[in-house]
Parts: C-alpha cells; structure tokens; sequence
C-alpha cells in the first residue's frame, strides 16, 4: 500500500480543520471574506476527499465532485473571499460574487452532465493521472478551469503578495507580512501541482496540495494573531 | 560638550539593520512568487491555446 494515497486524507482533514476555524472566525467577527475563504476551505475539502476516495474505490458522482471543486471553484472561491477583503468600493466585490455565484451553478450542471468513457479507472494510480482518459472533457469544461483557475490563483497570490508588500513597505504588522507570504506561497503550490498535471510535466498534485493546505493555514494562523503593530527594524530606528 | 563633532574625527559604531531576515528575505520572497504566479497564469491561459496539455 503506498503512503502517497493516504496523503488526500491528510489534506483532507487540514483543510476541514482549516474552514472550521475560518468559519468560526466569521461567528465571532463577521466579515465577508471569511465567510467565502470558508466555503472556498470547505471546497477544497471536498476535492481532497473525492481525490482521497478515489484512491480505493471509484464511482463516476466522485469523480465529477473531484474535477469541479478539487480543479475548478476551490482558488476562485479562496480568491473571491481576498476581493472582498482588498476591494471595498463601488460594488465590485459583491458584482463579482453574483457572477461568480452564476458560473459556478453552470460549471456545476457543465461539470455534472460530462460523461465518462468505458475505461476502467485504475484506484492504484492518482485520479490526475488518469482523469482524462476517463472523464470525457470538452472545450467548455477546459475553459471553465481555466477561468476560474486563472481568477481565483491571480486574486488570491496576489491579493496576499499585494497585502504583503503594503504592510512590509509601511514596516508594520511583520507578522501579517509573513503570513500572507505563506499564503501566497500555500495557493501557489496547488496551483503548480496542477499545471505540472495539465502540461504532463510530473504528477507532484497530492503533494502540492497537502503542503499547500499546511502552508496556508500557518499563514492565516500569523497573518490574523493578535500582533504588535510596528515591525522590529522600526522600533530600533526609532529608539 | 567635549563631544567630537566632526565626522571625521567621530568614532561611529556600524549599524545593521534590526532585522535582516526582514528587510531583505521578503521583498525577495515576493517578488519571486509574483514571477511564479505569472508564469502560472500564463500556463493556465496560453497553454491550451498553443496546444501544449490542457486540463
């Protein structure tokens, strides 16, 4: 039995853990983009388990639920949760969310109705590795990834490189820099691992996703702990 | 005031920054993540395009 198939159940239950506390958060503070990092959490949940499952058995429903949460909404979810957060003015941020919201129920019925071939799906090999021989895609699907892949990974890597670059440049909150660094470089992994996937450049998404899902919840952990609020190299300077 | 006041007569003590890690890893950092997620986003947008994969 290789270890590498238990990995999505690990991912699986950081990144549940993960929404959890970003739910909670929400609960106590409010704020729309906790809210959409949590349903964007809990996505990314979803396509960690279907790819978890799919490691010992196979059922069409879980392999559509892999494709649409683990490869389409999960970074335009997340990402959509960082407009809210950067974008405050003139209605952007929620026009965005009504048409994000519309897309998503398209891809959904897209995604849902795609067939599958008469293929055997091998449970011993990772679902990145065999989906397009067996989830019949067509030029719709692939532009629907590539749209919410293309949204969601430039707005939130760099939302938090953006947030992270304005904190550091006025020196205060190190602590917010640094976690949304690894925010940044969290979202980044998934979305290398699935560009590596998509170009048959090596099979890395297991991996990617389960340090991406760790990475990113050490960065929320710092970039929302309570923290002084001038960075050290100023406290010298100005002492 | 004894003082020396003239730079070149001031023994000065170099000062480093408070915190190197600080000053010079991030910008670094973020600007090598802005460079991967370009190449990212170019990946995901051109690379079905140019036939190269897809997803």
């Amino acid at each position: 039995m290789q270890i590498i198939r238990f990995l999505p159940f690990v991912s699986t239950l950081i990144v549940f853990v993960f929404a959890a506390r970003v739910l909670i958060r929400y609960r106590q503070r409010g704020g729309m983009h906790s809210l959409l990092w949590g349903i964007g959490f809990i996505m990314y949940g979803l396509g960690t388990f279907a790819e978890a499952y799919l490691a010992f058995d196979y059922t069409a429903f879980m392999l559509h639920t892999w494709y649409l949460f683990g490869a389409i909404l999960t970074p335009a979810w997340l990402g959509q949760g960082t407009i809210f957060l950067l974008v405050r003015r003139n209605n952007i941020a929620r026009i965005s969310l009504i048409i994000l919201t519309l897309v998503t129920l398209v891809a959904a019925v897209k995604i849902f109705s795609l067939p599958t071939t008469a293929k055997p799906f091998d449970v011993s090999v990772p679902v990145s590795a065999q989906y397009k021989d067996v989830l019949v895609r067509d030029s719709l699907s692939g532009a629907l990834l590539g749209l919410f892949a293309a949204y969601g990974t430039l707005a939130l890597v760099g939302g938090a490189l953006y947030s992270a670059y304005i904190f550091w440049r006025k020196r205060i909150m190190p602590q917010r820099v640094l976690g949304n660094v690894l925010i940044a470089a969290g979202a980044l992994s998934p979305a290398m691992g699935g560009v590596l996937v998509a170009n048959h450049l090596g099979d890395y998404l297991f991996i990617s996703e389960l340090l991406g899902a760790i990475i990113m919840f050490i960065g929320f952990r710092l970039a929302t702990a309570q923290q002084p609020v001038t960075a050290p190299a100023m406290q010298s300077a100005s002492t | 005031m004894n003082r020396p006041t003239d730079p070149k007569t001031r023994k000065q003590t170099p000062r480093m920054p408070a915190n190197v890690l600080y000053e010079k890893v991030v910008p670094i950092a973020i600007g090598l993540m802005v460079l991967i997620l370009v190449l990212v986003i170019a990946a995901v947008v051109f690379a079905p395009l140019l036939g190269r994969g897809g997803y």
